[in-house]
């Protein structure tokens, strides 16, 4: 009993030992061919309830990488999911100065490190001034304005900010409809659905693994492989007439529908009308797409003029972006760089400390 | 399907079974790579996870 026992342990170790050369070979053979052109960014949301709201978050207290060609850029969550070195609360210490920080994947800073986003650039110039300042990055990736709106007034407003920062990017508009979450109707923003948590599902029950959070980060093998099959699923219900929503990472055109721009504009009047209610000065930044164009389109500065206090617009920063060695990372999925984040930190700063 | 069958017989006489996960997958990679072709390297679309 006790020899067969050994020789059942033996080819188990055999083949976990066979099973770890082949993946290293893949995993050398993917590195080989692609490394160059992969990304290993993984998503790390999950859901969260705010109000009678469920929608995505970054998982709270959790470290990770990103990693592509041009570096590998780390990451720090705190106990509410904020990309944040601190835990913060609703109450807010006596004179403290709040600033919360809405937006998607270029906000969250996904192609940057911790203190390079704009959010803790602010923080850090604006405690040099000898301010107490918090400021919130509560950007994610994939979100758009609709998710924006329904965070700040559902969950943000709680944390009683003196200033709030949206980071506005040409994909909102896309983002805003496949969320569904707002619809117009009759000229009017009407709330279609409280719900929108794609991917969360299967996110809460992988991301518990450790092994899979660890392949996530550091396997062009484990990114190869459920890329590719990830890509067939699509291809597969594509070829039956049902195509699965994709969110993208740049915006893919710069031809916005008469519906997408109604619905930034209705989102944007509701949030300043909120903002506005409370006293709260919103500052809107224009995130430059590739090449300096800007996220908002001519027939829309109108909007953003009017429904914030300050409105950051690309298009009056040539000189400061041309003067840049990078605006965007050369790779990877085109996020603005270090150099862009600390201009737009500057810019929120110094508006800052002038209305403060 | 020679070199399979070349295979299957060599690992059957030394008693090489250990050499089959690693054959197995590195064919399932192949096959990837040639009809996955280019598709898992669209950088600018998120995956849902």
């Amino acid at each position: 009993m006790a020899g067969k026992i050994k020789i059942w342990f033996g080819n188990i170790l055999i083949l976990v030992v066979s099973l770890t050369i082949a993946f290293l070979i893949g995993e050398g053979v993917i590195r080989l061919l692609y490394k160059d052109q992969i990304t290993l960014f993984p998503r790390y949301t999950t859901d969260a309830h705010y109000g009678e709201f469920s929608i995505r978050r970054m998982i709270p207290n959790l470290k990770f990488k990103h990693r592509s060609v041009d570096g590998v850029f780390h990451f720090k969550t705190n106990n509410k999911g904020f990309r944040s070195d601190e835990d913060i609360e609703y109450a807010k210490k006596a004179n403290e100065l709040r600033v919360l920080v809405i937006g998607d994947s270029h906000s969250f800073g996904a192609e940057v490190n911790q203190e390079e986003c704009y959010a803790a650039v602010t923080q850090y110039l604006l405690r040099e001034n000898g301010l107490d300042v918090t400021v919130i990055n509560a950007g994610f990736a994939g979100s758009g304005t609709a998710e924006h709106l329904v965070f700040l007034e559902n969950e943000g407003y709680k944390y009683d900010p003196d200033f709030v920062v949206l980071g506005f990017y040409a994909n909102d508009f896309a983002d805003n409809v496949r969320s569904s979450i707002f619809k117009i109707n009759n000229d009017s923003l009407i709330l279609n659905n409280k719900t929108y948590l794609p991917g969360v599902k299967i996110q809460n029950v992988i991301y518990k693994f450790g092994l899979v959070r660890f392949l996530g980060q550091n396997s062009y093998l484990y990114a190869y492989l459920y890329n590719t099959i990830w890509a067939m699923v699509k291809e597969s219900f594509s070829k039956k007439g049902k195509e699965i929503a994709v969110e993208y990472a740049v915006a893919m055109d710069d031809d916005y529908s008469d519906y997408e721009q109604k619905l930034v504009r209705k989102l944007l009047e509701r949030m300043y009308n909120f903002t506005s209610e409370l006293a709260i000065p919103l500052i809107i930044l224009d995130i430059p797409r590739v090449g300096i164009q800007s996220s908002v389109p001519d027939n829309l500065l109108d909007t953003f003029n009017n429904n914030s206090n300050y409105f950051i617009y690309s298009q009056d920063l040539l000189k400061e972006y041309s003067q840049m060695k990078l605006a965007h990372v050369p790779n990877g999925n085109r996020h603005i760089s270090a150099e862009s984040h600390q201009l737009l930190g500057n810019l929120v700063v110094e508006y800052i400390l002038a209305n403060r | 399907m020679d070199i399979l069958k070349d295979l299957w017989l060599f690992m059957k006489e030394r008693k090489k079974f250990w050499l089959a996960p690693i054959i197995i997958i590195l064919l399932l990679l192949g096959v990837l790579i040639v009809f996955g072709g280019s598709s898992a390297l669209a950088p600018f679309i998120y995956t849902l996870f």
